[in-house]
């Protein structure tokens, strides 16, 4: 071994070793999900605020949240997320757990103890998901969802300046455009990339 | 040529010491774990071949497997074993000095 084939080595075993640590997938399945799923108990709870049947909202939640758990759940014990872990696997997942205990917890205990009140809860659930996808965006080199946390503070902090029974509503069209959108754009990048592959 | 002879080739881990497996110990030493078809993409190997290289690591001890199902078909996913991160970290400690040697 020489040296312009020993520093190729050592250039070629670091390029390898760089891009599988920073290597990200699989992550867009648990988004979608949620994002359907509260497309569809906003809109759910909208229609039932309307028509002022506040037990159904409680039945609306309860069915959201015990069924995405379940399918999130389903998600991890199945292992058809990411073919590898790693370092940016763990922190992104790490962080979307945790961001989706926090809103659950500010969905339903914030709610139920009187510590918020409901018609605030689109424009903090905004602002959360903002943190999430910001964080996100900006640990995957990814600037376009990094852009959509942006999205996701702007939209918070109008919600909260407009508050009212028609943020519910907002917020289902927010989680269709920034959120299952998202998922989507992950998705095909992950499949145009195993294709190349 | 004398033992602390920078060009002594013979003083590298002859298990890391080819170019498939090399890139398999690389990938696998930045990782927690990896799937056969990951590390078949990255290295851009056959499946037989990178089966083969993939074996002689394992029976180094630097490597170990575990089979698991997705949606109904076998995977295997694959992890540096602590003496083969040892081995991978010496393999590169003296590719290292193999270069200062050189210097000037």
């Amino acid at each position: 071994m020489n040296q312009q084939t020993a520093q190729g080595e050592l250039a070629s075993i670091r390029s390898l070793m760089a891009d599988s640590q920073a290597f990200l997938s699989g992550t867009w399945q648990h988004q979608l999900l949620w994002g359907t799923l509260a497309a569809i108990g906003l809109s759910a709870t909208w229609v039932a605020a309307r028509e002022e049947s506040y037990t159904a909202i409680g039945w609306i939640w309860g069915v959201t949240l015990v069924s995405g758990w379940l399918c999130s759940v389903w998600l991890m014990r199945r292992g058809t997320g990411s073919p590898v872990r790693n370092v940016a696997t763990r922190a992104f997942g790490g962080i979307w757990l945790s961001l989706g205990v926090t809103l659950t917890l500010i969905g339903t205990v914030s709610i139920y103890s009187g510590a918020l009140e409901p018609s605030s809860l689109p424009g903090v659930l905004a602002l959360v998901f903002g943190a999430g996808y910001f964080a996100s965006g900006f640990m995957a080199g990814m600037p376009w969802l990094s852009a959509v946390g942006v999205a996701w503070w702007a939209s918070g902090v109008g919600l909260l300046f407009r508050r009212g029974p028609g943020g519910l509503l907002v917020l289902a069209v927010l989680v269709l455009l920034l959120e299952v959108m998202p998922a989507l754009v992950l998705r095909n990048r992950e499949r145009a990339g195993a294709a190349r592959s | 040529m004398t033992e602390s002879s920078p060009f002594d080739y013979r003083a590298l881990d002859d298990v890391i010491h080819s170019r498939i497996r090399l890139a398999v110990m690389a990938i696998l030493a930045s990782v927690d774990d990896a799937e056969f078809t990951f590390l078949r993409d990255r290295v851009g190997a056959t499946d037989g071949n990178l089966s083969t290289h993939l074996t002689r690591l394992t029976e180094a001890g630097y490597v170990t497997s575990r089979k698991f199902l997705v949606d109904g078909r076998a995977a295997s996913r694959y992890r540096l074993t602590r003496p083969g991160r040892r081995a991978f970290s010496n393999y590169l400690k003296q590719i290292e000095d193999l270069l200062g040697g050189l210097e000037p």
